[in-house]
């Protein structure tokens, strides 16, 4: 019986660090393999590094049963042409059923490539993942969050992308013992189409992370102005939250467009996710479908996001804001 | 300067509403251009008023798409044609790249740049840029947010990262996905009115692009939806009125600590 076998790409940053989202995907390819006989989880690392024992330490935590490495002085700078190539030679050799690329926007712009290449389908962003009868079956949010499809692909091998967060790390991962093995692609004969000239650092805002917040508060249009969203700040720092915005806020000039939640945002995972003053268009809601609870704030009932939390409060928020400081500081 | 902007007509997302019975009511829901592929024109648009080019738009879809397409021609694209077959529909976006890919070839074969949007607002999948690139085999950059210079046979752009900016040198002739972003989208001139409604849109078939249809719509798309349905709501969820500022920040405060665990 031939295995059946899944591939997730390791995505690298530019600060050497693994993107978590491959750590993610390779965790919940284990777990959806686990019931699958002869089956395999491989790791495809495209890099160039003097050493990789505590990357692969780190995939066999997360279930990796082989990790492949294409180290190659070429690939110091990220180019998309080359490690398409590089990415697509490994697989052609591998013919996994499964490839994984994280929605990163790298991810975003590397898997239709290599898919485009092996000639096979690719469904984004996916929000649930499923094999049943070693079929994938990828769902995904589409028309702003306002439907659910469930893709399935015709070809091999099946590639999905999956956003950061989306599957969360196991808490009691199970160690394999990972064969590793370095491979080589000929990639010097592919024309690097593009070059990075320079790196641009923008203000991050490393206390105000969206993405691993339990609580988060966020403010849209309805908080009036930038002083009221400000107040959010003070509510999150009491209470061990982060704050997000509307695209509504973000427009309005009250936050930083890092700060946006949605389908062009961040998508966040939050236990809590209290919203003041956002109506909760589809693109909004596209961003928080996967937090444990929403509450929201706004002073019209029949507001859309009313009837997509699990609380909805009528009131104003900039009133509601400034009493949760109060009581927060008197208690 | 040959440029060619990919544009798709999208059913404007928030109109769309569920009926009681669980399905999608698309009636008088109006459709727009995709936002991205407004800021791709533009872009293009700005090229052309900086060092000259001809602008050719095109959209694979049903007919009615083409109002999209004169609308972007009285914004100042040159011309553009129409890709409508019956066995277009349903395509993929590995489909869809295919038949954008195969009609340049055939019709515009010699650009130098094509605009998409990093994604259109119904499906989101941002993969039909790249598709089109590697179907082309040319250069590809996505999550574009400005293009800074084009000189010497390359386009110098500015590129959003996770949390900074790079800027990138991509070899013409080349695809280029462009973000929404915080400058304008022209508004048509009467002028541009007047030569959008003349304007002569060609509608080309499989056949007419020498396009083998069988590698399209349903059949020929790699991926295929097994089921539509709607996102589970928060039906259980109820609804505060009535309470003052106090009780309700109480509230609140205890929900918070409740749910957090
Ligand atoms: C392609 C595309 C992508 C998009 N991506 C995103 C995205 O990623 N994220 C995103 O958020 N949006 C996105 N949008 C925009 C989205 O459709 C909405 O326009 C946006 O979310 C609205 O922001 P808002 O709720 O803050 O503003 P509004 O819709 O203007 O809502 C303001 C709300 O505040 C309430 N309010 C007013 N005063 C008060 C008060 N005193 N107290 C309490 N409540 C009050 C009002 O009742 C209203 O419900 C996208 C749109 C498109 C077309
Ligand atoms: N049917 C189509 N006709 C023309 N351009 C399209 C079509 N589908 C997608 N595109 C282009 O590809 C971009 C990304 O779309 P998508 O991959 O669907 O998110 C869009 O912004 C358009 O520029």
């Amino acid at each position: 019986m031939e295995k059946f076998k899944v591939s997730v790409f390791c995505e690298i940053s530019w600060d050497e660090k693994i993107a978590p989202v491959s750590f993610e995907l390779t965790a919940k390819a284990a777990d959806l393999v686990k019931d699958i006989e002869n089956s395999e989880v491989q790791v495809i690392i495209v890099g160039k590094r003097k050493n990789y024992d505590s990357i692969i330490d780190e995939f066999s935590n997360y279930g990796a049963d082989k990790v492949i490495i294409v180290n190659d002085d070429i690939f110091e700078q990220y180019s998309a042409n080359l490690y398409r190539k590089a990415i697509s030679e490994i697989l052609k050799k591998e013919n996994p059923d499964i490839v994984f690329f994280g929605a990163t926007i790298k991810g975003r712009e590397l898997a239709p490539l290599v898919a485009t290449t092996l000639n096979t389908g690719l469904t984004a962003d996916c929000t649930e993942l499923e094999i049943v009868d070693k079929k994938l079956e990828a769902t995904r949010p589409t028309f702003g969050g306002k439907l659910n499809a469930t893709i399935l692909c015709k070809t091999l091998p099946q590639m999905a992308t999956v956003r950061a967060g989306v599957f969360r790390l196991p808490p009691n991962p199970v160690k394999k013992d990972t064969q590793v093995r370095f491979d080589w692609v000929n990639v010097h004969n592919e024309e690097n189409f593009t070059k990075i000239l320079e790196l641009i650092p923008e203000y991050a805002d490393e206390d105000n992370d969206l993405s691993k917040a339990e609580i988060i508060y966020a403010g849209g249009r309805g908080m009036k102005s930038k002083e009221n969203f400000n107040r959010l700040f003070e509510l999150a720092r009491l209470t061990g939250g982060v704050v997000g915005a509307s695209r509504g806020a973000v427009d309005a000039g009250f936050a930083d467009s890092s700060m946006q939640i949605g389908q062009t945002g961040k998508t966040i995972h939050a236990k809590v996710y209290v919203a003041f003053g956002i109506s909760g268009l589809a693109q909004h809601m596209a961003g928080i479908n996967s937090c444990d609870k929403i509450i929201s704030v706004n002073k019209d009932p029949n507001a859309p996001i009313m009837k997509l939390s699990d609380i909805g409060i009528v009131g104003d928020a900039e009133e509601i804001i400034k009493q949760m400081v109060r009581s927060l500081k008197n208690k | 300067m040959k440029i060619i902007v990919c544009v798709k007509q999208v059913p404007d997302t928030a109109d769309i509403k569920w009926t009681e019975n669980n399905t999608l009511n698309r009636d008088g829901v109006e459709s727009v251009i995709n936002p991205c592929d407004l800021f791709a024109t533009e872009t293009a648009l700005r090229v052309k008023d900086r060092l000259g080019a001809e602008i050719t738009a095109i959209s694979m879809g049903p007919k009615q798409a083409e109002s999209a397409l004169r609308e972007v021609i009285s914004m100042g694209v040159d011309n553009a044609y129409m890709l409508t077959d019956r066995f277009f529909a349903a395509s993929d976006t590995a489909a869809t790249a295919r038949v954008l890919a195969k009609s340049i070839e055939e019709k515009s074969p010699n650009f130098d740049l094509i605009f998409c949007g990093q994604y259109a607002s119904d499906g989101d999948t941002a993969q039909t840029g790249p598709s089109l690139a590697q179907n082309l085999g040319v250069s590809l950059v996505t999550n574009v947010k400005s293009i800074e210079r084009i000189e010497d046979g390359k386009i110098i752009v500015l590129k959003q990262e996770e949390d900074f900016v790079s800027r990138i040198e991509a070899k013409l002739p080349a695809v280029v996905c462009v973000l929404t972003g915080k400058y304008l989208v022209r508004m048509p001139k009467i002028l541009g009115r007047m030569k959008a409604q003349d304007a002569n849109i060609p509608v080309y078939n499989a056949q007419d692009i020498n396009f083998n249809a069988i590698y399209s719509g349903l059949k020929g798309s790699p991926t295929y939806v097994k089921k539509a349905f709607r996102p589970k709501g928060r039906d259980d969820g109820e609804i505060v009125y009535d309470y003052s500022a106090k009780e309700t920040a109480d509230l609140l405060l205890s929900k918070i600590e409740e749910y957090k665990g």
